[in-house]
């Protein structure tokens, strides 16, 4: 009885930490160029809906996943546009972007509300291997899960490999330290930052499509609920990078499923509807006093502008 | 022929007005486009949106009745957004504002509406700065980002709200001999606690004067003061401040007090002025929408009483457009993004100067 409580308490943790670590590894492209974006809620919901919409007009799940990621990149160039090229408050753009994303689904998705995903436009998990997955407690949250679970740990540990042990990586984090040593040594800053940015917009995008085609598949006016600042926060919990971000949204997927037991115990749901948030602030601290103990924060030159000969 | 690109040391208030005007009329075009996108004939939408809001006697005073929290709310964020400091935890402020208040309503049910009142606009005032306070301790001692803490504040105290709403605080309804609990809100607050109106509007003029008072008051601590002085020093230059030794706690503090305590009255007036009892839609977004109009109106009352104005006018035209042309609730927020990022685009213009060298 207890083996399976956990067990699934961890093969549930391990789905919904699925969009929070795209999303986070996403984000710890974009500000490792230099760049905060706090749309990616915005973003994030641009892609659940893309992607309920595609899914049911195809019946396609990876054709919805593919037409996601396009809109979640599509919607981070009006945010790297206004702030790479016009220098503008990336704060505050972030929000517009999230403000834009939230009011364009609730207007493209009116009538779709409460509508189910049919059920070949899901994404289902399958097991890896019948024995394997048999395994006790680990066995199932290990080796039954849907491919795009897979896929994403995958796109995480490439883009670490990345980030960490190739020139393009260091190219990357050069811009976000020191944009303007980057660009003395003929790295195109701009390019960089764009790049980055479309990059976390894709993965933002992606994530949202998990959410709608494998986690809850269907539609509701916002249906990321918070997810894309929990990514921002978990960005910096992770240190920005991909591995730690791997085990912090799982880590965060596992606390929130498990916070969903002690309904039975007598506490109230919405009360336990909280906890994802008092969740969030307490990785957070946590983040923080790891940053100062290590006294590593974050990019250098992260929300600032660049402009060449200008300080 | 090439464009080049100057920075301008100043803009001239004319310049910075035109280009604010210029930068909402862009985003009303674009949102043109996609009520047309819609198969809605724009200019029908937007003149539906003018009249309803600004035509009649009707309209005005709806409009001046969301413009009440919003410019509550605007002036202690646009006062805190000077340092620098994000505070996008308004919504949450509001409500702790509001919920203190209905407990000070519900416990002195007796007190008079002359100490009554004042007693539940300081009590909202201290509970919207308690709800924002930590998380300028969070920031100034952990450097923790405030965006992500103040809105994560919002969404924990939204939950809270509709647990009391679903237990502690749910009305017991009596119909005949039968006491049961029905819907989810709570009871109705003594008249002795709801707010004094304007003959024939829900304009509750006590909040209105409020906020008037606020937007004055937040422009002169920013402009005329010693601790506005420090604010502003801690936004444009945080590394002169610290050599100055300002202290960038008290600042963000004291920033937080004000805007999270303004807020916290907002929520006050909308109890005591318009619900007068909760429901699981108290909150409109009221505090979301008021970073719009802080960035708009910038650090300046007039500014802030334009652009709130105009903001009250959208969101009533929003409802107008909501059940006339059936569009979702959404389309505000929408707008609200196109506006803001518009807004952004062309801040550039009062930075750079663009010119055509031969």
């Amino acid at each position: 009885m207890q083996a399976e409580l956990i067990s699934s308490v961890l093969w549930i943790g391990l789905r919904s930490g699925t969009p929070l670590l795209l999303a986070t590894v996403g984000e710890i492209y974009a500000e490792r160029s230099g760049i905060l974006n706090l749309g990616i809620e915005g973003m994030m919901i641009i892609g659940a809906f893309t992607a309920f919409a595609v899914g049911q007009a195809t019946s396609s799940p990876w054709l919805a996943m593919a037409a996601a990621a396009a809109a979640g990149l599509a919607a981070s160039l009006i945010h790297a546009f206004i702030s790479i090229h016009l220098r503008g408050n990336q704060v505050v753009s972030g929000l517009a972007l999230t403000m834009f994303g939230l009011g364009l689904t609730s207007v493209a998705g009116g009538t779709f509300v409460g509508a189910a995903l049919p059920r070949e436009a899901r994404i289902i998990p399958s097991p890896l291997s019948e024995e394997l997955a048999a395994i006790p407690v680990i066995g199932k949250a290990l080796f039954d899960q849907d491919p795009f679970l897979y896929l994403s740990i995958l796109i995480s540990v490439l883009l670490w490999f990345v980030l960490y042990k190739t020139k393009l990586g260091i190219v990357i984090r050069s811009v976000g330290e020191n944009p303007a040593a980057a660009d003395a040594l003929g790295v195109n800053v701009y390019a960089v930052r764009y790049a980055c940015t479309a990059l976390g917009g894709a993965l933002a995008g992606m994530a949202g499509s998990y959410i709608t085609l494998s986690l809850r598949p269907g539609w509701v006016e916002n249906i990321t609920a918070g997810r894309g600042w929990i990514a921002v926060a978990l960005t910096i919990f992770a240190l920005w990078d991909p591995l730690k971000a791997i085990a912090g949204s799982y880590l965060f997927g596992i606390v929130e499923a498990g916070t969903y037991n002690l309904q039975p115990l007598g506490f109230s749901q919405w009360l336990l509807n909280a906890i994802p948030y008092v969740l969030t602030v307490v990785i957070l601290v946590a983040g923080a006093t790891e940053t100062m103990r290590k006294k590593m924060g974050a990019p250098a030159a992260l929300g600032v502008p660049y402009v060449r000969g200008e300080k | 022929m090439r464009l080049v690109v100057e920075k301008r040391t100043v803009a001239s208030r004319r310049f910075s007005v035109a280009v604010r005007v210029a930068s909402v009329a862009a985003a009303l075009l674009t949102m043109a486009a996609v009520f047309a996108g819609y198969g809605l004939d724009p200019v029908r939408v937007y003149g539906g949106i003018f009249s309803k809001a600004f035509g009649t006697p009707v309209g005005l005073a709806e409009t001046v009745v969301r413009m009440i929290p919003l410019l509550l709310i605007s002036s202690g964020l646009a006062l805190v957004f000077k340092a620098q400091f994000w505070n996008i935890g308004a919504e949450g402020q509001f409500l702790a504002g509001a919920m203190a208040a209905f407990v000070v309503a519900t416990s002195l049910p007796d007190l008079p509406p002359h100490l009554l009142i004042p007693l539940m606009f300081a009590v909202g005032f201290l509970a919207g700065a308690a709800w924002g306070v930590p998380t300028a301790f969070m920031r100034a001692k952990l450097n923790v980002n405030e965006v992500i803490t103040t809105l994560m504040f919002t969404y924990i105290l939204d939950w809270i709200f509709q647990w009391t709403l679903s237990g502690p605080w749910k009305a017991r309804e009596t119909v005949g001999q039968l006491t049961y609990s029905g819907f989810r809100h709570s009871v109705v607050i003594t008249e002795n606690a709801w707010l004094p109106l304007i003959e024939g509007t829900r304009v509750h003029w006590p909040t209105l004067a409020l906020a008037v008072a606020a937007a004055i008051a937040a422009y002169l601590v920013v402009s005329r003061t010693t601790f506005g002085y420090e604010l502003r020093v801690v936004g444009d230059n945080p590394e002169a401040a610290r050599a100055a030794g300002i202290s960038y706690s008290k600042v963000v503090s004291v920033g937080m007090i004000i805007s999270g305590g303004l807020a916290g009255m907002a929520g006050v007036g909308e109890l005591a002025g318009i619900q007068h009892r909760f429901t699981a839609e108290f909150l409109t977004g009221y505090g979301y929408d008021a970073i719009i109009t802080a960035w708009l109106g910038g650090m300046n009352p007039v500014g802030l009483l334009v652009a709130n104005f105009l903001l009250g006018g959208l969101v009533v035209g929003g409802d107008y457009l909501q059940i006339k042309f059936r569009l979702p609730g959404g389309m505000i927020d929408m707008f609200n993004g196109t506006i803001l990022f518009f807004v952004l685009a062309f801040e550039f213009l009062l930075r750079y100067r663009i010119r055509i060298r031969r």
